[in-house]
């Protein structure tokens, strides 16, 4: 059990609903990872469609938290106004806050996001803001209220893994007030076990399990590397040395001799 | 009277509110989320906001998200 904001959860994977082959395999995915957040999105409707209608029933019907994003948003404003639409749809106050700056990377705009994440911190929002490795707009983001920061470990869908290990690493040991998650460009089950291992709260995927030839099964698999990776880090990694350290003891070793090498 | 719906122009007949425009394009007001001009117009005032010549509307609904 851990807290997320407001929430105790069991599960430390957040998982994104896009990209699966099917709903079901979506739903699987979901079930087979016990995760207790998913992710889900706003899109324009047209009175025809009634896609919308059957994903959120189906995502209802799972008993699971929902995190709205404002994927797409391009300005502080429009992220803003999604957030508000997303919270009278969702009927939820929590939103993962996305400011993109650019189309070929998805990189965050760090002037536009800290300053949506102030404002909708003070309209009472649980912001969860999607940034880069940077440690001073993640030191940002907490100042203006978030108690939340979700870093990238590489590009959003890349499935490059942990690119931005170090500067990770340091925002971990330096920011200790607030809960982290690694989102974005985790591609194997080992990225996250690392993320976790690092010390990270939580990660966020969607791509690596969405884009697996088995969906479900990578869901489990990285359910697996997460716990491994948290229970790890709980426990306290051994120290790197630089040189052999024996394992077995030396002491009563047969055919010991003091002189290894003749003269 | 002339709107701007989800990026198209669309006209109605007459003034009316967001509620009465829902409801007139068979959509269902309490599944989906609405902006004005690029305001947020929470599902309470949907009654009560009148939408003018040239508005620009979003009307939103769930998607899959990531």
């Amino acid at each position: 059990m851990w807290t997320l904001a407001d929430k105790t959860l069991n599960s430390r994977i957040l998982l994104g609903t896009a990209l699966y082959p099917s709903p079901r395999i979506m739903s699987d995915s979901i079930q087979a990872c016990a995760c207790d957040v998913v992710t889900v999105s706003l899109r324009r409707q047209s009175p025809l469609d009634k896609a919308g209608a059957r994903y959120w029933a189906l995502i209802q019907a799972l008993n699971v938290h929902v995190l709205p994003n404002t994927a797409g948003c391009r300005t502080a404003k429009e992220a803003v106004t999604t957030a508000k639409m997303a919270r009278d749809l969702f009927a939820t106050d929590w939103i993962k806050l996305e400011v993109i700056a650019d189309d070929y990377t998805l990189a965050p705009d760090p002037v536009g996001l800290v300053q949506a994440a102030a404002e909708l911190n003070r309209d009472g929002f649980t912001v969860l803001p999607y940034t880069t490795a940077d440690l001073d707009v993640a030191r940002q983001l907490v100042d203006v209220g978030c108690q939340v920061v979700m870093p990238w470990a590489s590009m959003i869908g890349s499935g490059q893994g942990l690119v931005e290990r170090d500067r990770l690493l340091r925002m971990r040991e330096t920011i200790t007030d607030a809960t982290l998650i690694v989102d974005a460009g985790l591609g194997k089950p080992s990225d996250a076990a690392q993320a976790m291992e690092l010390g990270f709260d939580a990660v966020l995927l969607n791509s690596a399990v969405a884009l697996a030839d088995d969906p479900p099964s990578m869901a489990k698999a990285f359910a697996q590397a997460v716990e491994a990776g948290r229970l790890g880090f709980e426990a306290g990694l051994m120290v790197p040395r630089d040189l052999a350290s024996p394992s077995t003891p030396t002491i009563g070793t047969p055919f010991w001799q003091q002189e290894t090498r003749q003269p | 009277m002339k709107l701007l719906v989800n990026g198209q122009e669309e006209s109605v007949e007459s003034s009316m509110t967001v509620q009465a425009f829902l409801v007139n394009r068979g959509q269902d007001p309490k599944a989906v989320a609405v902006a004005v001009n690029e305001e947020f117009i929470p599902r309470t005032r949907f009654d009560q906001t009148l939408l003018q010549h040239g508005d620009s509307l979003e009307v939103v609904a769930p998607m899959q998200g990531g």
